[in-house]
């Protein structure tokens, strides 16, 4: 009997052992909640104009002081690297964060009590940061963050600003902040992607708008949309806008941010021809004469026959990169030209020196293999010297591919003149 | 019974030659040889009552002989004659019937005290008095009938009845010592080899001392990795072909059936086997083994466990030749004395055995099981411990709604079933046939995260090392485990409001979830082994083994911890390739594919494994001289099946892969020169070679079948051993050393430059393991034993490997070049190991203290902080350079220890031959929770901050007990 009690104790010990595995509960979800005094409260302007002697090395914030903000810029596509952006009504701030992942907790449009008491402000790329004093980069470690960072209700992404702004009137009071620019272009369109890079983790790449008004839209290596081409044409872009050592620069959060582009290209060409690598890209062709087309730093593209002295005759051409026009139903070349000395200023204007032409059907080597079309009328400049831009819709006939355009020179032995051009584009 | 003189005398030299060497062997003190042993009975009763008149002492007396002769008496050389007398009933009949209980009872006691078996015995039944005593069993060793008791022998034998209490108690005590050991648990992800652990009680005082008392410091017996010690169970092999360990987790809390048997050390060879460099246990768990009787034990500790209890019951072998044993147990902690882990395991043990023919022939049938679910420790860094202030700190575990849940969480069981059959064709000659087979299921979950920020607590960037923040020292120094432990109530809440916020349906992947990675193994073995005499003094034994193994290796979704799924995808990819959307595919046949609870993901493969071998040893013997020599023929084969195309290596990862065939050898002998009777000297050589594991051979086989070239390794070792047992003092000097060639490791990490899994082969390594081992027992009273075991070592990389590393994005191509070992130690094991202990027995009480101490305990090296390209942009000139190159290069010597242990035990005897045994075993008594028992360095090395990616250590746990109580009925 001793022996069945005994039998007994140790199968339900046995039993006890192994009745279940462990199940464990889930916690409750529930939506965070966080009031901060609000005398303490001050607003980013406020705290901007408070701390705008700060510098690169960081200063301890003593008061008591809390920022309402939302957040409206993370490292969700891994682009913007340990930092965050708030925002609130009175403008942005970004604050330095030595983690990655930080949109696991801190999401676009979560309201964000952030305590300031123990973090330091200081400046980086000469703009004012929030960060830690003594730590790597001057980031806020993690568990500091958190501490200081107080999440409140779920987050809203209506209550989240973007401003639509325009490329020419940036003011330093939307530093850190979400805008939206429309009409806008990138320059490498179609040609190379977001970030790629053979060293280095940030490529920034030129976005323009119709102005010629240019920002750098700068991208992390490490972004999940770093690979992708970069859009054509004209479109719409989101980001958060900041400044780097006095240049404007847009930090996109994710490939979503990447609104609609019309997906035909927004420019063609776009070339200052002031430097030999912007020469080396157009075809300089000498059909007669010895001089040729050659670059200067200052003036662009420029040629004459004249030599110590003496007038040669030369008739040379620039030609254009080829272009695939075929999409487009309306184009524009327009370009920067300007003629000298004053004592040539109207040499051979009448006997077609200075022409431009257009073609679809060039290859290579002598022009006269092609078939060429004039633009007329070509504008000159009154005074020597004096850049003139010039304008000119590229006929019906010639949006196709291939298309390229060119200019032609023409002097005599009797009479020249200097030629120059610069900041061509073709859109 | 031998009539022939001559074959006697051939025995007796036979029997003495042996008898010396199992003599000298055990340690034990030389008797003379022993007359009949004469039980007393109650007239009519068959009972066998220990404490009646002095049976108690006979049978103490009996058992020192037993003891003595074990080798030969369990080989079938030395029978023991159980002769039952019975001369008080009316009846023949009943005489008879008394007779023969009487002599089963006898037997029956024997059996299970001694771990003999029913073969060892021959039994008459007498109607008649025996020298006028009506009522008595008498037990005799026949070593040979004209062996009388003479006058001289007298004197003897009475020294020899001194040692009556001895035997008692040390066989005791070594029994208790054995209920106190409880299987090391292997985990198959840890770095280290595992702990090599021992079943069974042999009698070489330095192996016992080495299993029980210096296993605390992690010492492996001559620095041999535990996939050196070949387990067998009834004679079928059971270390796994995969990693070539034995699962001493099959048979956790089955203490009682798994506790006799055979144990040959360093290299020796055995009638079950050929010998394994680091010794070979066949653990014998037939039925017949057992008494009839039950046991039940219960324990108290606090270690992984807390409380463990076993019951056994066994038929014993009964007349009609069937026996049955049956045996359950458990263990349990809801919170073992490491804080978040647990422990609930469940065992049983079945065994079924059939003899017929007079035991000439027996079939046996085992079934055993030890599912266990228990949660894990981890080791961490030295910053992260002496900040908590706890050594044994866990980072596994954290806070879920306010109870303590642990991430690493290993689920295993390992049902096994062997069958087996003995022939025992005469005398000399045995043949033993067994197939074993078992599913091993191992599955050990852990943290797993996508896109989000590290979860694990004592990440190197979350310490205040790296900050240097006085926020996250705060939250260390007090412990605060929002930040010490995982934090798995913001786990959720990450998932949760992922899963809130999500645009689309691509957002809505879970950052973090638990996955279980599963590592199961399915394995048949066929081993057959004869042992016959080919001439009277030339013994052969041979073998031959057939296994088949499949390995399953795979993981799956465990817990999504709130959220819906995740995506197959490597999240270590670089993104920056061209083809990331294909290479971030774990399974290019599946590409974007969502994972839920329970699916199969991120890598399945299979590892088929075949071998055979055949064996044989020779044994010469004669008066002075014994010599053997034998050879082993291995064939094995093993080929990889992925399940899955990996987006890394799309032409070299699904279906099956390469056929990996080796052809394997092994080379022995040895020569024993015995002086006399009271010692002798011993040599061994042997020459193998030895196919790479399969779990070595591929570079990184959860993603591809790739490998680098296979060769096999090689061992050479010899070993000199001088055995000797003088009145008072015996034991055993030995000087060893053993080279290995051409070995294969590899050492995988994430490397954070290059922001993926890093696999670092290291091959063509040769290493050096020299040393002597002295264990010594010193008797200077009957009553007090004062042993030691120590050794002095050297264990050492004997050149200069070569390393291939391999980039698992695939980022950069492989690099090969060499690794700087040369001269640096082995780590893993202290190399300088000692333990003297002290056992007093008085009144049926043992006592005994052990001091423990151990010294020249090195650190693991990494194979990355050897590499010259490593240290390329440093300049030797400069002071911080150096420094830093000193730093990482230099091996780290853990500080030496001392810890005492004290335990105290008593053997009570009750009526009707139940006994109760106490054991309490304190360990560690002065508490010490400084002692690092291992470490390893990490394997990633930045030279700018060179302590950066410090090494992580094994602590030792503070004073524990093992309190044991046993009830045998």
């Amino acid at each position: 009997m001793k022996t069945l009690n005994n039998i007994i104790v140790v199968l339900s010990v046995a039993l006890l052992a192994v009745s279940c595995t462990k199940d464990y509960e889930t916690p409750p979800f529930t939506e965070p909640s966080y009031v901060a005094p609000t005398d303490k409260l001050i607003s980013v302007e406020a705290f901007r104009t408070m701390f705008a002697s700060a510098t690169t090395s960081p200063t301890v914030i003593e008061d008591t002081l809390f920022i309402q903000a939302r957040v409206v810029g993370n490292d969700v596509s891994g682009n913007i690297y340990k930092q965050i952006y708030l925002q609130d009504a009175t403008g942005g701030i970004v604050v330095g964060v030595d983690q990655s992942s930080i949109y696991a907790y801190y999401k676009v449009g979560q309201e964000v009590f952030l305590e300031l008491q123990g973090l330091s402000v200081l400046t980086y790329g000469g703009e004012l940061q929030i960060g830690y004093k003594g730590t790597s980069s001057s980031r806020i470690p993690w568990d500091t963050f958190t501490a200081h960072a107080h999440l409140n209700s779920w987050p809203d992404l209506s209550q989240v600003d973007t401003a639509e702004v325009s490329l020419a009137d940036l003011t330093a009071s939307m530093k850190n902040t979400l805008v939206e620019l429309d009409s806008v272009y990138f320059v490498n369109e179609g040609s190379e992607q977001f970030a790629v890079a053979s060293s280095g983790s940030a490529v920034s790449q030129t976005l323009k708008d119709k102005d010629g008004n240019s920002i750098d839209v700068r991208t992390s290596v490490y972004a999940d949309f770093a690979t992708d081409s970069l859009p054509v044409g004209y479109g719409k872009i989101v980001g958060v806008l900041s400044k780097y050592n006095g240049s404007w620069q847009l930090s996109v959060r994710s490939r979503d941010d990447i609104k609609t582009f019309s997906g035909e290209m927004a420019v063609f060409l776009d070339e200052t021809l002031l430097t030999q690598d912007s020469f080396n890209k157009f075809t300089a062709y000498s059909v007669t004469g010895t001089q040729a087309w050659g670059v200067s730093t200052s003036y662009g593209a420029m040629i004459t026959g004249y030599l110590s002295g003496t007038n040669y005759a030369n008739e040379d051409w620039l030609i254009s990169p080829a272009s695939d026009l075929s999409t487009k139903t309306s184009v524009s070349l327009s370009f920067y030209h300007a003629s000298g000395p004053t004592a040539s200023l109207y040499v051979g204007k009448d006997s077609g020196y200075y022409t431009v032409w257009v073609s679809n059907d060039y290859t290579s080597g002598d022009p006269s293999t092609a078939t060429w079309t004039q633009l007329t009328p070509l504008t000159y400049g009154t005074a020597a010297w004096t850049y003139v831009a010039s304008t000119f819709s590229i006929p019906e006939a010639n949006l196709k591919s291939n298309f390229r355009f060119a200019f032609k020179y023409m002097s005599s032995a009797t009479q020249s003149a200097t030629w120059e051009i610069k900041n061509v584009s073709l859109k | 019974m031998i009539k022939n003189l001559k074959l006697a005398s051939y025995l007796l030299f036979f029997a003495i030659s042996f008898g010396w060497q199992a003599n000298a062997q055990s340690g034990k003190s030389n008797g003379k040889y022993t007359n009949e042993l004469v039980f007393k009975f109650i007239p009519l009763d068959d009972e066998f009552y220990t404490n009646q008149g002095d049976n108690k002492a006979v049978l103490d007396q009996l058992y020192a002989a037993i003891d003595k002769f074990r080798d030969q008496i369990k080989a079938g050389q030395i029978p023991l004659l159980v002769q039952g007398y019975s001369f008080s009933a009316d009846t023949k009949e009943k005489n008879q019937q008394i007779a023969y209980r009487r002599a089963y009872r006898v037997k029956s006691v024997i059996i299970t005290d001694k771990g003999l078996a029913e073969n060892n015995f021959q039994t008459q039944n007498k109607v008649a008095a025996y020298r006028g005593e009506k009522d008595v069993v008498v037990v005799r060793l026949i070593l040979n009938s004209n062996d009388l008791v003479s006058s001289k022998n007298k004197a003897g034998e009475k020294a020899y009845e001194k040692k009556v209490g001895e035997k008692a108690y040390e066989d005791s005590e070594l029994q208790a010592q054995s209920e106190n050991f409880s299987f090391e648990d292997d985990d198959v992800e840890t770095a280290s080899q595992g702990v090599t652990t021992m079943a069974i009680i042999n009698n070489d005082i330095f192996r016992n001392k080495a299993g029980f008392q210096l296993s605390q410091f992690r010492f492996q017996t001559r620095g041999y990795y535990s996939f050196y010690s070949k387990r067998y169970i009834n004679g079928v092999a059971f270390n796994d072909q995969n990693r070539g360990v034995f699962n001493y987790a099959s048979i956790g809390a089955l203490n009682d059936v798994t506790r006799n048997g055979d144990a040959v050390d360093n290299n020796d060879y055995g009638l079950f086997t050929f010998g394994a460099l680091g010794g070979a246990e066949n653990i014998d768990m037939r039925a017949s083994n057992y008494a009839r009787g039950g046991k039940i034990t219960g324990t108290y500790t606090n270690r992984t466990y807390y409380s463990r209890a076993m019951f056994t019951y066994s038929t014993g072998l009964m007349p009609n030749g069937w026996a049955f044993t049956g045996s359950l147990g458990a263990r349990y902690s809801d919170e073992g004395n490491i804080e978040g882990t647990f422990y609930r395991n469940f065992a049983y043990s079945l065994a079924i055995e059939k003899q017929w023919d007079k035991g000439r022939h027996s079939l046996a049938f085992n079934t055993f099981g030890s599912p266990v679910e228990r949660g894990q420790q981890a080791s961490s860094y030295l910053e992260a411990t002496s900040l908590i202030g706890n050594n044994l700190y866990n980072p596994n575990w954290g806070y879920q709604n306010g109870k303590k849940r642990n991430a690493r969480i290993v689920r295993a069981y390992d049902p096994t079933f062997i069958l087996s059959h003995t022939w025992n064709i005469n005398r000399d000659s045995r043949l033993i046939t067994g197939v074993g087979y078992h599913y091993a299921r191992y599955g050990s979950t852990s943290l797993n995260w996508y896109n989000s920020p590290d979860p694990r607590p004592d990440y190197y960037r979350y310490l205040p090392s790296y900050s240097g923040n006085a926020d996250t020292y705060q939250n260390w120094s007090t412990n605060n485990t929002n930040f010490t432990q995982v934090n798995w109530d913001n786990l959720y809440f990450a998932n949760r409001l992922q899963l809130r916020e999500a645009q689309n349906a691509a957002d809505s992947a879970a950052l973090y979830n638990v996955e279980e990675r599963r590592s199961d193994l399915y394995e048949a073995t066929l081993n057959s082994t004869f042992k016959t005499k080919l001439v009277p003094n030339i013994n052969f034994v041979g073998g031959i083994e057939v296994r088949t193994t499949q390995s399953k290796q795979f993981k799956t979704m465990d817990d999504l911890l709130g959220g819906t799924f995740v995506y197959d995808y490597d999240k270590f990819a670089d993104n920056q390739v061209t083809d990331f959307d294909n290479v971030k595919q774990s399974d290019l046949n599946n590409p974007d594919r969502k994972v839920y609870k329970g699916d199969v993901y991120g890598y399945n493969f299979n590892l088929n494994i075949n071998s055979a071998n055949a064996w044989f040893i020779n044994e010469h013997t004669s008066k002075k001289w014994d010599v053997f020599y034998g050879g082993k023929y291995t064939f094995s084969q093993y080929q990889r099946d992925g399940k899955m195309k990996n987006g890394h290596y799309a032409d070299n990862s699904y279906g099956k892969g390469q056929m990996h065939t080796f052809n394997d050898y092994s080379l022995k002998g040895g020569l024993t020169y015995k002086f006399n009777g009271r010692n002798f000297i011993s040599g061994k050589v042997s020459y193998s070679t030895e196919a790479p594991l399969p779990s070595n051979a591929y570079v990184s086989p959860r993603i591809t079948d790739k490998t680098l070239a296979l060769e096999s390794g090689k061992v050479l070792t010899m070993d000199l051993s001088y055995i000797f047992s003088f009145p008072g003092v015996n034991g055993r000097l030995s000087a060893y050393r053993t080279n290995f060639y051409n070995q294969t490791a590899r050492v995988s990490y994430f490397h954070d430059v290059y922001q993926t899994f890093v696999n670092h082969m290291v091959t063509g390594m040769d290493k050096t393991t020299q040393g002597i081992e002295l264990g010594l027992s010193v008797k200077p009273t009957s009553a007090l034993t004062i042993d030691f075991a120590g050794t002095i070592s050297e264990q050492y990389y004997a050149n200069n490997p070569m390393g291939t590393i391999t980039y698992e994005n695939n980022s950069l191509s492989d690099v090969s070049e060499k690794v700087y070992y040369k001269n640096y130690y082995l780590g893993g094991s202290p190399q300088f190991v000692g333990t003297i202990g002290v056992r007093y027995f008085i009144k049926y009480w043992f006592l005994g203290v052990n001091l423990n101490g151990m010294d020249r305990n090195y650190i693991d090296i990494s194979p990355l902080r050897r590499m010259a390209s490593t240290y390329a942009s440093l300049n030797p000139n400069d002071a911080t350079d150096l420094e830093a190159y000193n730093i990482l290069t230099r091996q780290e010597r853990l500080p030496g220890a001392i810890t005492l242990d004290a335990s105290v035990g008593k053997i009570l005897y009750l009526s009707k031959g139940h006994s109760v045994n106490f054991n309490l075993s304190v360990n560690n008594i002065l508490n010490k929770e400084d002692i690092r028992t291992g470490g390893y360095e990490q394997g990633r090395v930045d030279v700018s901050y060179p302590n950066k990616f410090n090494s992580k250590y094994f602590f030792m746990q503070g004073i524990n007990c093992f309190l044991n109580a046993s009830y045998r009925f």
